[in-house]
């Protein structure tokens, strides 16, 4: 059997009882095997996001990056006839 | 240009949520995959430990992580998704709970066994249990069962605590509301878990 830490009570101005010890037993309950497949199986269903669909160079991984990648702009309604702001 | 890297007490540093969210967008299904490994299981025990139930975890699970996938490109990618994934996995067992409690009360009256709700009564048990196990598995239930019988708002925060092990500043982040709002409402459990657990353990004395 799995028993908690209590190291993540420590730092709690909390005090500690019989009903945190007994539930310090509580035990995690693990999903099935198959879970995460079946997820993925799940989202692989949907439509791929915007960007995703465009052909794009390597990406950056920072978090800012986003904002330089072309492909943004097709996600964006041009009204061609209206003055720029 | 930077990789955002989370390191973890004696691991190798990871890759931050929202790089692998960053990732996802620009079509890159692996990135998915690792945030879906990194969260289900925690999501998971929140879900069942909530509702009690093995097989809603499953698909309350699936539809969290459906959910994020969708929201990926409005979410924030600075921040972790944690709280978010879990705020999702709350609203949606509340929604469930919303659903049955029309047929809830009728199912009060039945048996009062309810393994039939216990997600330990989900694992397969084939073989006699040794005294010892028999107790701990006893003890699960009793413990799931004090959780079931908490008002949704406090079940969040106790399950929180105690299956996610989440400190009360988390717990306020993801329940959106002040910290000690959090330990409030936990407090305000413990009498009615003791009094659960009294009914079932005599050890345990009632407030």
């Amino acid at each position: 059997m799995l028993y908690f830490q209590r190291a993540y009570l420590a730092d709690e101005a909390l005090p500690h009882d019989e009903i945190d010890d007994l539930f310090e037993k509580l035990q995690p309950v693990q999903p099935p095997p198959s879970l995460i497949q079946r997820i993925l199986n799940s989202v692989n269903q949907l439509p791929r996001h915007p960007l995703a669909q465009q052909p794009q160079s390597p990406l950056s991984l920072d978090s800012g990056a986003m904002d330089d990648i072309d492909g943004l702009d097709s996600l964006v309604v041009r009204k061609e006839g209206l003055p720029p702001s | 240009m930077q990789i955002q890297h989370r390191r973890t007490k004696g691991q190798v540093p990871e890759i931050s949520d929202g790089v692998l969210a960053s990732q996802t967008l620009a079509g890159d299904q692996h990135a998915f995959e690792v945030l879906v490994q990194r969260y289900s299981t925690p999501l998971f025990n929140f879900i069942c430990h909530f509702l009690g139930d093995y097989d809603q975890a499953c698909d309350i699970s699936q539809q969290v992580f459906l959910q994020l996938y969708i929201s990926l490109p409005t979410l924030r990618t600075g921040e972790p998704l944690k709280a978010w994934l879990f705020q999702v996995a709350r609203n949606r067992c509340l929604d469930e709970l919303r659903r049955k409690r029309a047929i809830h009360f009728s199912e009060l009256e039945s048996t009062s066994d309810d393994d039939e709700l216990s997600p330990l009564a989900a694992m397969p048990d084939e073989s006699p249990l040794p005294e010892e196990l028999a107790e701990r598995h006893d003890l699960q239930l009793c413990l799931q069962r004090a959780i079931q019988a908490l008002p949704p708002k406090f079940r969040s925060v106790v399950v929180l605590r105690y299956a996610n092990q989440l400190s009360f500043s988390e717990i306020g982040r993801v329940l959106k509301m002040p910290e000690a709002t959090a330990k409030t409402y936990f407090q305000r459990a413990k009498p009615l878990l003791r009094t659960a657990l009294a009914s079932e353990r005599p050890v345990v004395p009632a407030c």
